[in-house]
């Protein structure tokens, strides 16, 4: 029965002819690794936009952590600690540190947003070297200014401790907290004999409002195959310049010589534009230049600069010549990954955002189950639903949600939709997996 | 003659044998390159469909959320079965892209 089985599934025949044929596993493993580690399969790293600068960072991560979690509401308060409430508005504030055992500021700043600010926080000592200050808003640690100690104490002179914090905020109130950390590691009595206690600083807030950047129009595509950059331009430029030709070519007619020239019944019957007549005139000027050479056998210089006025035309009929639909041969190009320059407070803001643009959840098995992938299938020569944009979602350091598109790119999600031919399935895996 | 056909009958036997043992090994070597060259592509096809998993990429060991048998078979044909025929030439075009 058993023998049976075997002949059946032919294990025992795999696992003899792996056996037998050692040197030949070990070349396809080569093989296998030379396609993976030449860049065959390339993990592109998503470029993140980070609003957020940290211009001194902790001084003791460690302790900073620690720190995190403080709960200032179990220090003990003391008489004079005061809340000052802003309401989307710069502050300075003098104020002093009374609390000579922990170092808590006497003043505490309740911000309360309305829309996304970028805050710099400001923290300038005032009198003694020794102090530095640790920054918490809403009881995380955001940074400390720099320890410069020694020299310690009023007695001494030196370089007084102060630090610049700015980090991105979304709508809401938040509790900002000074603490003084040049108390930690003295005594009490040290800290008396030095006149620590009380101690001055200045805080400051600079608030700057991040506006929401609309993505970018037009799109660079790399063209690896043909090992050239080239524009896809904005189709409203191409309609323009094809409605001005479409418009200004009954006028242009050949004379004796052979020459062009633009009818008068052109600027008589006021058909055409300013815009058009100097456009068809840039035709003319150049069709001439080469006729003219032609008919004297002489070389006619033209450079890109000539063709300046007209590339985007050329470029848009240059790309409607090539295939239709990418092959391996052929490989559709791979375009480069556009920011989208918009920020979120909420995960749920970016995807309902990516919705209303018409974007879905893109299936599981085109993406690996990446639960932040968004497919917008895109109108393409090659056919409906064959192409799409693809947003991923992501979130930046500063805790805001942003998403990146990249498109036109071959769509993943081969079941929904016609194939163009036959191995197209096979060539979209083939394109996500090893071209781009 | 009989005394002839026994002794050249034997050596018929062995150089038609002989004959018949090269045919084996080549069909036994051909069948082994075969093994050969469906092993690595059944490598190369589960290696990337797992990393498909891993790093959120297309992949054929996903269900795709649909009853229809077909669609999923249709998944598996093309994204696992047939990269294991034809991985020399996605090899090939690969590193001819790159380089």
């Amino acid at each position: 029965m058993y023998e049976r089985l075997s002949k059946v599934f032919a294990c025992h025949q795999i696992f003899f002819y792996m056996k037998s044929s050692y040197p030949f596993i070990l070349s396809s493993l080569f093989i296998i690794g030379l396609m993976f580690f030449s860049g065959c399969i390339e993990k592109t790293d998503i470029p993140e936009i980070s609003p957020t600068t940290t211009i001194y960072k902790s001084q003791d991560s460690n302790q900073a952590s620690q720190r995190r979690t403080n709960d200032f509401e179990n220090y003990p308060r003391i008489q004079s600690r005061s809340t000052i409430q802003i309401l989307d508005s710069d502050w300075s504030t003098s104020t002093s540190v009374s609390d000579c055992i922990n170092g808590l500021c006497d003043d505490v700043w309740e911000l309360t947003l309305t829309q996304k600010y970028s805050v710099a926080i400001t923290i300038q000592d005032c009198c003694c070297p020794g102090d530095f200050y640790e920054l918490y808003i809403n009881q995380e640690l955001i940074g400390t200014t720099p320890n410069l100690s020694p020299p310690w104490g009023c007695d001494f002179n030196g370089e007084l401790s102060s630090g610049t914090f700015v980090k991105t905020l979304c709508p809401g109130t938040y509790t900002i907290v000074v603490r003084d950390a040049g108390f930690d590691g003295h005594s009490e009595t040290e800290i008396e004999v030095q006149g620590m206690c009380n101690a001055g600083l200045t805080v400051s807030g600079v608030l700057t409002l991040i506006p929401n950047v609309p993505p970018s129009v037009n799109m660079t595509y790399k063209n690896t195959d043909r090992k050239a950059e080239f524009e896809i331009q904005d189709t409203f430029v191409v309609n323009h310049l094809l409605s001005m030709l479409r418009n200004v070519e009954p006028f242009i007619i050949s004379n004796n010589l052979g020459l062009q020239e633009l009818q008068s019944s052109a600027f008589n019957r006021n058909t055409l534009t300013t815009e058009e007549i100097e456009f068809a005139q840039k035709i003319i000027s150049i069709n001439n230049r080469i006729i003219e050479g032609a008919l004297k056998g002489e070389e006619v210089i033209i450079d890109g600069s000539d063709f300046e006025f007209i590339e985007p035309l050329f470029l848009y009929f240059a790309e409607r010549s090539n295939e239709q639909c990418g092959t391996r041969r052929n490989p559709d190009p791979c375009p480069d990954r556009i920011e989208s320059g918009q920020f979120f407070c909420m995960e749920g803001d970016v995807i309902q955002h990516l919705l209303s643009l018409g974007y879905h959840k893109t299936a599981g098995y085109a993406c690996g189950f990446n639960p932040y992938d968004y497919t917008l299938v895109i109108e393409h020569p090659c056919g409906h639903g064959r192409y799409r944009s693809q947003a991923i979602v992501d979130l930046l350091e500063s805790e805001l949600w942003t998403y990146n598109t990249q498109r036109p790119e071959p769509n993943p999600e081969i079941l929904s939709y016609i194939p163009p031919y036959a191995s197209w399935p096979g060539y979209v895996n083939w394109w996500h997996r090893h071209y781009c | 003659m009989a005394w002839l056909r026994e002794l050249v009958a034997p050596s018929l036997l062995l150089s038609e044998y002989i004959s018949m043992n090269k045919a084996q090994n080549w069909l036994r070597i051909i069948k082994k390159i075969v093994k050969i060259y469906l092993i690595i592509g059944l490598v190369i096809s589960t290696f990337q469909n797992i990393m498909g998993l891993i790093y959120h990429e297309p992949s054929a060991f996903c269900w795709t959320r649909s009853i229809s048998i077909i669609d999923n078979l249709t998944l598996l044909f093309w994204w696992f079965v047939l990269p294991i025929f034809i991985w020399p030439i996605d090899l090939f075009w690969a590193l001819y892209h790159k380089f």
